[in-house]
């Protein structure tokens, strides 16, 4: 009975070794060898051969597909063998066989804002088949759409607005100027000074250009400024100045002052004056003595 | 699979290739009209197929025995040296598709001028 026993395992163990051999790949496998293959004559010709369609049997709905696989053309001064052309060509298009591949549509719109304006989509599809292929449909979907589905006036239909704005003049505009005026009045009399534009007074440059004041009476003016100045002078002598670049003396003793706008200048008139006599002081009468007194005289 | 060398400017440059079964050995029959050989041709590690070949049979009945050619052409001008990955695709009559797993290695050197 043992001995039984260990025939059976045996058989079962062989089994399995069996079905492990069946096992394999059918991959495709690719031995890659490089060289030139090519015979040269063959490159030169125009691998673009026409194409057979080999087509079995036309079934209602079916699409007619051409495969033809090209091959290159054996040289042509063998003329007893037989060329066999297999060139490659598919169709791209799937619906037709000799149908035209190119269906143009086109679609345009132009935004005229123009009354009774109609915006026309314009779109065009073309079909050009020769033979008439049973069950076959043609299926040109052309979409032409509006941007615009009702007229508006004034509607900007794709605008893109770019608006730059550039003041060039700001309207209104205050202008603020940033002036400082500084007067410095040396006398200052009712009247409020107020200089528009800045400006600083030098005073002391006016006074020297131009002429060299000469007075005979020894005037010495100084001009401020002064508007309601009421310039009286004691003595007829004095002097006019301008404001001006060149500054006009004219001294004479019947001058009169005429207050101007001018700067530093203050007109200050000092005369001086001289007497001229004889002071004689008597001391007594003396009969013999003509005039009579006895004194002394003294002239100044 | 080996690396092959190739050189940028070239215009002559072919390969062939063998198709056969894992399993069997035997030549993948490529006569039958329909069959379509193709090598698509990138740079390494790069996604984008620069180009693709179609298989031509050099000589007679070499579809038959599985033999394909590749002709570069014109697809070497101007290639930048560098590695190059190909891969091998077969289409067949009833528009299925199968590809070579192995991925056929390329060095592409730039030529003197």
């Amino acid at each position: 009975m043992a001995s039984r026993r260990q025939g059976l395992l045996k058989a079962v163990i062989a089994s399995k070794r069996v079905l492990a051999g069946t096992i394999s790949s059918k991959r495709l496998l690719a031995a890659i060898q490089q060289g030139v293959f090519l015979p040269s004559l063959a490159k030169f010709f125009d691998e673009a051969v026409s194409a057979s369609e080999a087509i079995n049997t036309i079934e209602f709905g079916k699409k007619p597909s051409d495969i033809v696989i090209a091959a290159a053309n054996q040289p042509v001064f063998d003329i007893s063998k037989t060329l066999a052309d297999l060139g490659i060509a598919s169709d791209s298009p799937a619906f037709a066989v000799g149908k035209a591949i190119a269906d143009i549509a086109q679609a345009s719109d132009q935004a005229i804002i123009e009354m009774g304006k109609i915006l026309e989509n314009s779109v065009t599809a073309a079909e050009a088949i020769n033979t008439f292929g049973f069950g076959k449909v043609l299926s040109d979907t052309v979409t032409a759409g509006d941007a615009i589905d009702y007229f508006a006036l004034g509607k900007a239909l794709t605008d893109t607005p770019f608006v730059s704005e550039s003041h060039a003049i700001a309207l209104a505009r205050a202008i603020s100027d940033s002036a400082t005026a500084a007067d410095l009045p040396s006398i200052g009399i009712s009247r409020p000074v107020s200089d528009a534009v800045g400006a600083t007074d030098t005073f002391t440059y006016l006074v020297t250009l131009g002429a060299q004041p000469t007075d005979a009476l020894e005037l010495t003016d100084a001009l401020v400024i002064d508007f309601a100045k009421n310039i009286s002078e004691s003595v007829t002598a004095g002097e006019t100045i301008q404001l001006d670049s060149v500054v006009y003396l004219n001294n004479g003793f019947s001058a009169s002052d005429s207050p101007v706008k001018s700067f530093g200048k203050l007109p200050t008139d000092s005369v001086e004056t001289s007497d001229s006599g004889s002071l004689v002081n008597e001391n007594y009468w003396s009969q013999d003595y003509s005039p009579g007194y006895v004194g002394e005289t003294t002239s100044f | 699979m080996s690396t092959f060398l190739l050189v940028s400017n070239d215009t002559n440059a072919e390969i062939s290739a063998t198709l056969t079964r894992a399993d069997s050995g035997l030549a993948v029959d490529l006569s039958d009209i329909g069959h379509a050989v193709y090598l698509r041709f990138r740079a390494a590690y790069s996604t984008s197929v620069l180009f693709t070949l179609t298989g031509l049979e050099a000589q007679p009945d070499d579809f038959a025995s599985g033999v394909v050619a590749f002709d570069f052409g014109s697809n070497l001008t101007g290639l930048a040296a560098g590695d190059y990955d190909g891969e091998i695709e077969v289409k067949y009559p009833d528009n299925t598709r199968e590809t070579v797993y192995e991925v056929v290695k390329f060095i592409v050197r730039e030529d003197f001028g």
